[in-house]
């Protein structure tokens, strides 16, 4: 076991301050009822119980998103104070499932026939029967409609713009399932073929078939005179609400307790939308609605209009200036102004391909730690390094065959479009490894296992570091009602994922693992029930916390 | 954060902690009671602070072992769960500010601009098809709004159907109709005008006319007709149009002094009325990097400002269109003519930055009657918005222009262009009278509100000869 190790080690001082601090503990006897601790009988929280039975909250306006003032507010104003950590999260930095996240594929893998199933969990629309065209939808560039199906279930349609084939729904199809998979709710997307006598008009809707043809000249029709459409739809919808904010809480949602902008999940959405190119995402493409599940009636946050993905900008290929600029950035308006526009606009300079089916969608000039949305947000002004690594980990977990599985699922006429975006996608979630994987070190998934602690080091299974590398660890005592850790109970330096953990009697062990130039990695791992109870000081422990710093060790002995 | 997380205590105790055995054992000690003390001080301010609906991940928190409250607050889950239930007791029905609900009505908004008119689309405001429109009356009609009738059986990007009526704050009003389809290589609309110009101006004809002899007359101007045309391939147009026009010539409203007045009774057009039927051909080239069908409809249209105001944004390629029309009177009178016009338009990209490139225009437009004679109202004419942008509108009139528009153009914003300009004009009756010293030049600076490859309104800020000119229109000038 020691073999593992190099360097200096302080056992006997280790073990004598081990012993000490046992016996002031049991000196203490029964803890005060307000004395503090830091983890509690049920840490790490997996499951967030935000999903209590609450009223629903009235609908806000689709467009519900910031004020101007807010608007002017986060263009211009001075940042503040953001290393605020998130809030929704548990004790070793994850986001318990709630109703606005699911950990799914990093916490264990998900299979491939899951990966492509994406978010759907119903069957799709009827193949064979027609669709009654309920309402068309006016709002965005391209056509799209509400569709009912045999079953009476509804569906939103939409169509591919004629100049760009494929490219929004394909985007759709792809970022659906890449969302999902990353943890976040979206409707459930199909692709469908169909012709134009399958649409009629739902009597008494006011659509007649005039303007369901109309729709239909608008859309890409395909050489068979089909028409590609992306069909979508939330399940158990009891109530549409409409778009939640990246700020505050809902007044209305008595669930809506951890303001949005300190949501880990929405916060490392920055990340994710870096990834997939989300740049126009911000309130109008999300959307809350009411369901009920189980007898409980509870709000759920979905993304929507996911065909604003990848390259695609909806009916045009996004603009080049998506994902540098924010829609208002004075500064470099003036600077335009005084060159004629030979400064300003570094972007410009870049050369991204313009597929009309792809878009505008690239790995050239990708900055993960620059790229913005173009609606400025507070959630993602306030993502700090933790939050980020979260993200990043999750993204850099995404293998090839993973992600060709994925975009397989978009359909797409020509094998090298597919190619294109499995290459682009490979090279964005690199970039975003490379930035963000260094945090505390890149170590992960901690878990005790036969007496060690064990983990993984990303950067080194990603390829970005050697898996040589020594690092220090260093084991203490931790008091869980002070707060407080203990002198050190060993020290030593090694380049294994799996270390012995100390035999002391402590219920807290706080491992501090220190990266040469990348960051250090505090672990806490307590002693379970069945490992007390155990005879003969056969202990049992588990992780209930892990914390990351970019330092190189806060403290030293 | 961090910070709460370790206690102050903390630190003393690292900076004693390398001496001694004994002292080790002291300080520990005496660390971890300052621990436990700060520990409760910090637990008491902490639950204090503690916001009643939103629970914190490190806040204190009870011991789960420990018989504080039984069955409460044992575990992260019931404390979240707590919180919930707080709220839910003190919630309130959510109400949008003013500023989201004004939001959420202008982010509704949608609209086109097709050449020299804004139609809107406000879901909250259409009934049964009506949209409000903004522009679309020639002359010196100012700011111009009204409703536009598009009934939704016929909408598509294969066919048209309006119906519009106008108004100005000048006193100018209008009213119009276009109907029209695509079938495969054809296109084919008829259209329907009348536009009343209460305070038209004229300076007088030639280059030399003054801009102190200013006078006012009213036109009322109706036209009916119909165009066809066939596209032998993709960029290409070829047609015809006949039309019926009527014009009625009036006293316009204001101070100034009449035409009659002005230059005399015996000038064409003054005092009478005219009616023309017109039958003209045209050919249009259009290989600029800009969707072709974008503007269905208004292409290509035989009246003036359409013509001249094909709204779509380039920056390579070039565009060609060229018309000849014939001008019978229909009541008599010996005013026929022929015009012939070219328009020229040529983008060169740079491609340097934010630096689109040139775009060039040319204009000419020739009038032949023989020994006829031409109303004043329907000579050519440059100054303008839409022409030489460093004088007023209609500045100088005559049988013939020539007419250069330079740009050199660049994006200083995502949906906005600038633009540094310099124009050229001319008129003359023969072109024995073309003199290159006499073309009247102006020069200035303009911005260009852009969306989704279409200029949706520009400010023109322009000197020529006379003085700045501040120009604002909707559309592009090419």
């Amino acid at each position: 076991m020691h073999r593992a190790f190099s360097g200096s080690t302080r056992e006997p001082w280790g073990r004598y301050a081990g012993a000490l601090l046992c016996l002031l503990t049991l000196l203490g006897g029964e803890p005060s009822p307000a004395v503090a601790q830091r983890f509690l009988s049920d840490d790490p929280l997996w499951h967030d119980p935000d999903r209590m039975d609450m009223p629903f909250p009235e609908p806000t306006p689709s467009a519900h998103g910031i004020g101007p003032l807010e608007f002017f507010k986060r263009s211009f104003g001075v940042p503040g104070d953001y290393a605020v950590p998130a809030q929704n999260i548990n004790t070793v930095g994850g986001v318990p499932n709630s109703s606005w996240y699911t950990n799914r594929h990093y916490r264990s893998s998900l299979s491939s026939a899951a990966l492509q199933r994406g978010p759907n969990q119903e069957p799709g629309p009827s193949r064979e029967s027609s669709w009654r065209v309920v309402n068309l939808l006016t709002g965005g560039e391209l056509p799209r409609a509400v569709i009912r199906d045999t079953t009476g279930r509804t569906f939103r349609i939409l169509f591919d713009a004629p100049a760009h084939p494929e490219m929004a729904t394909g985007a759709a199809m792809i970022s659906s399932r890449l969302l999902h998979a990353l943890g976040y709710n979206v409707p459930q997307h199909w692709l469908r073929r169909v012709r134009a006598g399958r649409l009629v008009p739902e009597p008494d809707s006011g659509v007649t078939q005039s303007r369901v043809d109309s729709l239909l000249t608008s859309a890409a029709q395909r050489p068979d005179s089909t028409y590609r459409a992306l069909v979508t739809r939330i399940p158990n919808v009891e109530r549409r609400i409409g778009p939640f904010r990246f700020k505050g809480t809902r007044a209305d949602d008595g669930n809506d307790v951890f303001p949005h902008e300190d949501r880990r999940e929405l916060r490392g959405l920055r990340i994710v939308a870096a990834w997939i190119h989300h740049s126009a995402l911000r309130p109008r493409h999300t959307l809350d609605v009411g369901v009920k599940v189980e007898g409980r009636r509870f709000v759920r946050h979905y993304l929507t209009d996911l065909h604003l993905t990848l390259g695609s900008g909806g009916a045009a290929p996004k603009p080049a200036w998506a994902g540098h600029e924010h829609v208002l950035e004075l500064d470099r308006v003036f600077e335009r102004i005084g060159t004629l526009g030979l400064s300003g606009g570094e972007w410009a300079e870049t050369e991204v391909p313009n597929d009309s089916t792809v878009g505008r969608f690239s790995a050239s000039g990708f900055d993960p730690r620059t790229w913005r949305p173009e609606w400025p947000n507070l959630a993602f002004q306030r993502i700090t390094p933790t939050d980020a690594f979260w993200a990043a980990k999750k993204i850099r977990n995404f293998s090839r065959k993973e992600l060709r599985t994925i975009v397989a699922t978009a359909n797409y006429s020509s094998e090298g479009v597919s190619d294109s975006i499995v290459r682009t996608l490979l090279a964005r979630r690199d970039a975003i490894g490379q930035a963000f994987l260094d945090w505390g070190g890149g170590l992960d998934r901690f878990s005790v296992q036969s007496g060690r602690l064990t983990f993984e080091d990303l950067r080194a299974a990603h390829g970005q570091a050697p898996d040589t590398l020594q690092r220090t660890v260093e084991w203490r005592a931790y008091d869980n009602r002070a707060e407080e850790v203990g002198p050190v109970l060993r020290r030593a330096s090694s380049d294994r994922v799996s270390l012995p953990i100390p035999r002391y009697s402590p219920p807290y062990l706080r491992a501090t693992l220190v990266t040469p130039q990348a960051g250090t990695t505090h672990v806490f791992v307590r002693q379970t029930e069945q490992g007390r109870a155990s005879p003969g000081g056969s202990l049992r422990r588990r992780v209930v916390g892990v914390e990351r710093t970019d330092g190189t060790g806060t403290q030293a002995p | 954060m961090l910070l709460r997380w370790w206690p102050s205590s903390f630190s003393i105790r690292m900076t004693t902690v390398a001496c001694g055995c004994t002292g080790r054992v002291a300080a520990f000690g005496g660390a971890l009671v300052t621990a436990l003390v700060f520990g409760l001080l910090s637990a008491e301010g902490t639950a204090r602070a503690q916001s009643a609906a939103q629970p914190g991940r490190t806040e204190a928190v009870a011991d789960p072992t420990s018989n504080r409250k039984a069955g409460s607050d044992t575990s992260r889950a019931a404390r979240w769960r707590d919180a919930r239930r707080r709220k839910a007791q003190s919630m309130e029905a959510h109400e949008p500010t003013f500023a989201q609900r004004a939001t959420s009505f202008v982010t509704n908004i949608g609209g086109a601009v097709v050449p020299h008119r804004l139609i809107l689309d406000v879901p909250r405001l259409e009934i049964a098809d009506f949209h409000p429109v903004f522009g679309g009356l020639s002359g010196d009609a100012g700011t111009t709004a009204g409703v536009l009738y598009a009934p939704t059986f016929w909408e598509g990007q294969q066919r048209l159907a309006e119906a519009e009526v106008l108004g100005s704050l000048r006193g100018y009003y209008g009213a119009g109709a276009r109907f029209g389809g695509v079938s495969g290589p054809y296109v084919g609309y008829a259209y329907a005008r009348y536009h009343h110009r209460p305070r038209e101006s004229f300076y007088g004809v030639g280059a030399d006319s003054r801009v102190d002899t200013e006078a006012g007359f009213r036109l009322d101007q109706g036209i009916v007709g119909g165009l066809l045309g066939w596209r032998p391939r993709s960029g290409a147009l070829l047609g015809g149009h006949v039309s019926y026009q009527a014009n009625r010539y009036g006293t316009g409203q204001g101070d100034r002094p009449t035409v009659a007045e002005q230059f005399g009774a015996t000038l064409p057009g003054v005092g009478t009325d005219m009616d023309y039927l017109m039958l003209g051909a045209f050919f249009e080239l259009d290989v600029r990097d800009a969707p072709y069908t974008r503007a269905f409809g208004h292409r290509f249209a035989p009246t003036k400002p359409r013509l001249r105001g094909v709204s779509l944004d380039a920056s390579r390629g070039f565009y060609l269109a060229s018309e000849v029309t014939h001008n019978f009177s229909m009541r008599g009178q010996d005013v026929d003519f022929t015009r012939f016009t070219l328009d020229v338009r040529e983008f060169m990209p740079i491609s340097e930055g934010l630096l689109h490139g040139f775009s060039f225009r040319q204009f000419a437009s020739v009038t032949h009657s023989g020994d006829g004679r031409v109303p004043f109202y329907r000579l050519q004419s440059v100054g303008g918005a839409r022409s030489l942008r460093g004088y007023p509108t209609g500045r100088f009139r005559d049988r013939n222009v020539l007419l250069a528009n330079a740009e050199v153009r660049c994006q200083i914003w995502h949906w906005i262009d600038m633009a540094v300009f310099a124009d050229a004009g001319h008129v003359f009756r023969t072109f024995r009278d073309v003199n290159v010293a006499d073309p009247r030049v102006g020069y200035g600076l303009g911005f260009r509100i852009k969306d989704e490859g279409k200029t949706l309104g520009r400010i023109d800020v322009a000197r020529g000869q006379e003085g700045w000119e501040l120009h604002l229109d909707l559309g592009s000038l090419f």
